[in-house]
């Protein structure tokens, strides 16, 4: 049985529009991805409930969810948490606002250390409804490749980093 | 200068970390309160109507949507008021089923607006954040108690959210055995994290106000009364059935309110943890007892920050009732039962705990076995009033030796004791179909 690398979570919602793309990505790709590639799917959890499952976690984890980053809709972009600026509600808690950002931070706090990249999407609308927009859909093929082709080049940078059979990140 | 001498304006729009919108307004004018209101600002959501000409079967699952933290709730309310109303029975395998994803429920919900949300209050920070920060070993366990409760949400329902498993009369699909095995073993390894999480609650300051009401809340010859009951008064000491509800409940209006207020022998009554604690004490578990002991949690009590309490010892009660009501699930193999039903034309209501307090649906079928009345009264509609009546006692009391921002935190504070869900306590509540 293959010592898992990375865990590969999707994090969406698929009654509200194109943010259940994560989950529909993950579903395409899972056979082709190798055993070391742990896939999750956090289907319409509370950010409590996704800083449990971080707390969880022992590999670096690669994030797959919709964003807002300024981008025109379907474009894609991989990126490090290190990367960015993730924006809390911590002064306006409710579970009402509580997003990935303070899932995150609560699970940093907590003492969650592995490192975090995401391969994150600008959607095009997040109404209620159960379809992804024909922008993204559009664009499936080819974030579906653009992920594999990021995650396929992580697992050799993180192999390449593994002393004595455990990994060093 | 005496604060009671002041005049004080407060307006907290909106009160954090809680579900869902509420304002509070204060006018105190040399030092007597003008006026003081708790405005629910949320837009009605209709759910009632939603359901409208619905198949008995697909009523609880549309409904469970009224909420995200209460989808359990709803879903066995509406399942059991569709049953009363087509006169379908349930096999104990069900009833034992459906007790434990309610408990499941309450585990998660407790633990959520106990750790997360309420005791920032008492330990001075803003936020979970710097809560963490300085007790993190506390809040990993309470994030792996609402982990284990989300586990067993999905073991036995399906899924954490909006679960598809339970129906009328049955199970769609039964829960893995091995998967309650494992939940099992989980909830007997929460015990001694529980036991610290109760150990931090106790050392905090819980403030010292306190205003009888009535309480109410289900009541059952046989057990702390959760999934099933009586409405049970504590100003009469009586129950009346669920099917009277409207008795209880007498919603009216108010201008600030998008929500309908309640009240039954006076001007409000309280639901909720501490009402059921205060009405329901001797039939706790033994452990649950003694952590209402070590709290200093005695009943009656006429403290509503105290509910906060209260939910402490509901969890550890659910979570001793669960492993017991777990182990005698297991004894047996669980039979896949028929859920096949006939539906015919009829009026049925249910009353059901869920973390907040009691809560009412009532559903009524046509000839052809479609919807055509629906009703729901949430706890937090039947709590605000009560809410509201708590702030125009406390507020005074509180004016000599508080500064506005103190003052405008207790209100606060009062307002999160309770535990409200405000979205769910927004809707229509006249319904006309045609």
């Amino acid at each position: 049985m293959s010592e898992t690398l990375i865990t590969l979570a999707g994090i969406g919602n698929r009654s509200v529009g194109d943010d259940g793309i994560a989950l529909y990505l993950l579903e395409t790709i899972q056979d082709q991805l190798p055993d070391e590639i742990d896939v999750q799917l956090w289907e319409d959890q509370d950010a409590l409930s996704i800083a449990a499952e971080l707390m969880e976690i022992q590999t670096p984890v690669v994030i797959v969810d919709c964003a807002d980053m300024g981008l025109n809709s379907g474009e894609y972009r991989w990126f490090e948490a290190s990367e960015c600026y993730l924006a809390q509600q911590v002064n306006s808690l409710s579970t009402h606002g509580f997003g990935f950002a303070d899932a995150l931070a609560l699970a940093q706090t907590l003492g969650f250390m592995q490192s975090v990249f995401f391969f994150a999407i600008q959607p095009e609308q997040l109404n209620f409804n159960e379809h992804i927009s024909a922008t993204l859909q559009n664009r499936q093929m080819s974030m579906n490749h653009s992920l594999l082709q990021h995650l396929q080049q992580l697992m050799h940078q993180l192999m390449s980093q593994t002393v004595g059979g455990k990994i060093n990140v | 200068m005496s604060t009671s001498k002041k005049n004080i304006r407060i307006k907290i729009d909106h009160v954090t970390r809680l579900e869902g919108h509420g304002s509070i307004r204060i006018n105190v004018e040399q030092g007597k309160v003008e006026k003081l209101n708790l405005e629910i600002v949320e837009a009605n959501r209709f759910f009632e109507n939603l359901v409208k000409g619905v198949p008995p079967h697909d009523v609880p699952q549309t409904v469970s949507r009224i909420c995200g933290i209460c989808c359990v709730g709803h879903q066995l309310a509406a399942i059991k008021a569709v049953e009363n109303a087509l006169n379908l029975t349930i096999s104990p395998q069900t009833r034992l089923l459906r007790v434990l994803l309610n408990e499941s429920q309450f585990l998660q919900s407790h633990a959520l607006h106990l750790y997360f949300l309420a005791i920032p209050d008492y330990v001075g920070v803003k936020s979970i954040l710097p809560l963490a920060s300085s007790q993190p070993e506390l809040i990993k366990k309470a994030l792996k108690l609402k982990k284990l409760a989300n586990d067993f949400t999905a073991v036995l329902g399906g899924r954490t959210l909006h679960p598809m498993m339970p129906t009328l009369v049955g199970w769609r699909k039964l829960p893995d055995k091995n998967k309650l095995h494992e939940l099992l073993e989980r909830l007997q390894e929460s015990v001694t994290d529980l036991e610290q999480m109760v150990d931090f609650v106790a050392q905090l300051k819980w403030p010292d106000y306190e205003r009888q009401t009535e309480y109410v809340s289900l009541k059952h010859a046989d057990e702390y009364a959760l999934y099933e009951g009586e409405i049970y008064s504590s100003d009469t000491g009586k129950s009346v059935p669920e099917s009277r509800y409207r008795e209880v409940t007498n919603e009216f209006t108010v201008a600030h309110s998008t929500a309908k207020w309640s009240r039954w022998h006076r001007e409000s009554y309280m639901v909720g943890a501490l009402a059921r604690v205060n009405n329901n004490y001797e039939q706790l578990y033994p452990q649950a007892k003694d952590v209402a002991n070590a709290l200093d949690l005695k009943v009656p009590c006429y403290n509503p920050y105290k509910n906060n309490l209260a939910q402490m010892v509901e969890i550890i009660h659910c979570t001793h009732h669960c492993i017991d009501a777990m182990q005698q699930l297991l004894e047996k193999d669980l039979q896949m039962e028929d859920i096949h039903y006939q539906s015919s034309k009829g009026i049925g209501s249910s009353a059901i705990e869920v973390p907040r307090g009691i809560l009412f649906h009532e559903y009524g079928f046509d000839e052809q076995g479609l919807c055509n009345h629906a009703d729901a009264v949430i706890p937090t509609s039947q709590n605000i009033n009560n809410i509201e009546q708590d702030m125009k006692q406390f507020v005074p009391q509180m004016l000599p030796d508080m500064e506005k921002d103190e003052l405008a935190s207790h209100m606060e504070m009062l307002l999160r004791a309770y535990d409200p869900c405000i979205s769910c306590s927004v809707h229509m509540l006249d319904v006309t179909f045609v």
